[in-house]
């Protein structure tokens, strides 16, 4: 368990669990689900600071939440290893080549908007970014509507009529889909349960 | 400027609080917080993803810090990052201190479940946004693409889109190495 190695004295494991979730934040490109697999080495495998059971815990809470997947991951390891402070120097360490690698390229970038040769650099990386959003979004699609489809897919028509067309706010939509999720679960899932569990007694009899 | 400052962190923390699903999915509510709030120059939206993909950490970080930024400067940058992060720290925080069985609570199953089909719905928005910047001379909802007509297709752009395509999808090269080379063979053929 966790309390395996709580004699080490802890400036050291700050100092650890920012290095850790530095290098996680600086090799990781493209975010969130990548660093899943790193953050399983580098504290299961490596360090065994955890258990399966515990980082599966940790990364199904962090899917969960609203936020960043990997500063939810972050914050929630440092947080188990060592309390808040824990938590809050894992997520500096996992945000901060983030925050500094953007900041270095505004310095530069400001200056370069208007050359040619940067325009059509990006021009390509808009594409690349086209054609890999477009790939997530097919691999969600597929994993999402892969149960309740007839539902699903009109939820998501609507959302993406409603927003893509009429620019309608996309915070309220999450927010309804919450509560439709809820309703849903409370009304007509429960109906479907009582059903299942009278026709199970009837037969019974 | 303080007023910006907290401004950025605010918005930003909202967004923190409404993003489920991972960095493409939450780029419409980034576009329209940017537009309602007229935090940078819409068109620079795009650059943003773009420079996203080449720098490490999450998407989300990486906005806040650039929009954050542009608008306040390096102490904007500091607030808009910290706001995007806090929803996140709050939510861990009370999860591991209350909620002990947050992950059975057969209601947040209920809830999350209905954002799914949401996340799709929006990361679909967020797709033709870039087909729109990238390989569409034009919008998406048009005549144009029900005409088929060619001119509404940049070739260069297309074969570029269809190439890095196959690549993700037929060999193990990382993204960022596609997306870097994209850059570079834009450079000499667009």
């Amino acid at each position: 368990m966790t309390a395996v190695k709580k004699d080490i004295s802890p400036h050291k494991i700050y100092l650890e669990l920012f290095l850790i979730f530095f290098k996680i934040g600086s090799i990781t490109f493209g975010g969130g689900y990548v660093m899943l697999p790193y953050i399983y080495r580098e504290l299961v495998i490596r360090r065994k600071w955890f258990t399966n059971s515990e980082i599966v815990d940790i990364f199904t809470v962090s899917q969960s939440i609203p936020g960043a997947i990997a500063v939810n991951a972050a914050f929630n390891t440092g947080f188990r290893r060592s309390g808040v402070l824990g938590g809050i120097v894992a997520t500096c360490g996992v945000v901060l080549p983030a925050f500094l690698a953007i900041t270095l390229i505004l310095y530069v970038f400001i200056n370069l908007r208007d050359n040619v040769w940067a325009q059509k650099f990006l021009a390509g990386v808009i594409t690349a970014s086209a054609a890999l959003i477009l790939l997530t979004a097919i691999d969600l699609a597929k994993s999402v509507f892969s149960k309740s489809f007839i539902i699903r897919v009109t939820i998501s028509l609507i959302v993406f009529v409603t927003v893509g067309i009429f620019d309608l706010n996309a915070m309220w939509l999450i927010f309804a889909g919450m509560i439709f999720g809820v309703l849903y679960h409370i009304f007509i899932k429960r109906d479907v349960n009582q059903l299942e569990k009278s026709e199970g007694d009837r037969s019974e009899k | 400027m303080i007023v910006s400052w907290i401004n950025l962190y605010l918005i930003f923390f909202k967004i923190g609080m409404f993003s489920f699903g991972g960095g493409y999915v939450m780029l419409p509510l980034i576009y329209q917080h940017i537009e309602i709030y007229n935090l940078i120059p819409m068109e620079e939206f795009a650059d943003i993803v773009a420079l996203s993909q080449m720098t490490p950490g999450p998407i989300a970080v990486n906005a806040a810090t650039y929009i954050g930024f542009r608008n306040a400067g390096l102490i904007g940058a500091i607030f808009a990052t910290l706001g995007v992060i806090s929803p996140s720290l709050i939510l861990v925080f009370l999860i591991l201190r209350l909620m002990k069985r947050f992950k059975e609570n057969p209601l947040t199953q209920a809830a999350l479940d209905g954002i799914k089909p949401v996340t799709v719905g929006m990361i679909g928005v967020a797709s033709i946004y870039f087909l729109e910047r990238s390989i569409l001379e034009g919008r998406f909802f048009s005549l144009d693409l029900i005409r088929m007509n060619i001119d509404f297709l940049n070739l260069p752009k297309l074969i570029l889109f269809f190439a890095i395509i196959v690549a993700v999808v037929k060999t193990r090269i990382s993204p960022i190495i596609l997306t870097l080379s994209a850059g570079v063979i834009a450079v000499f053929l667009f």
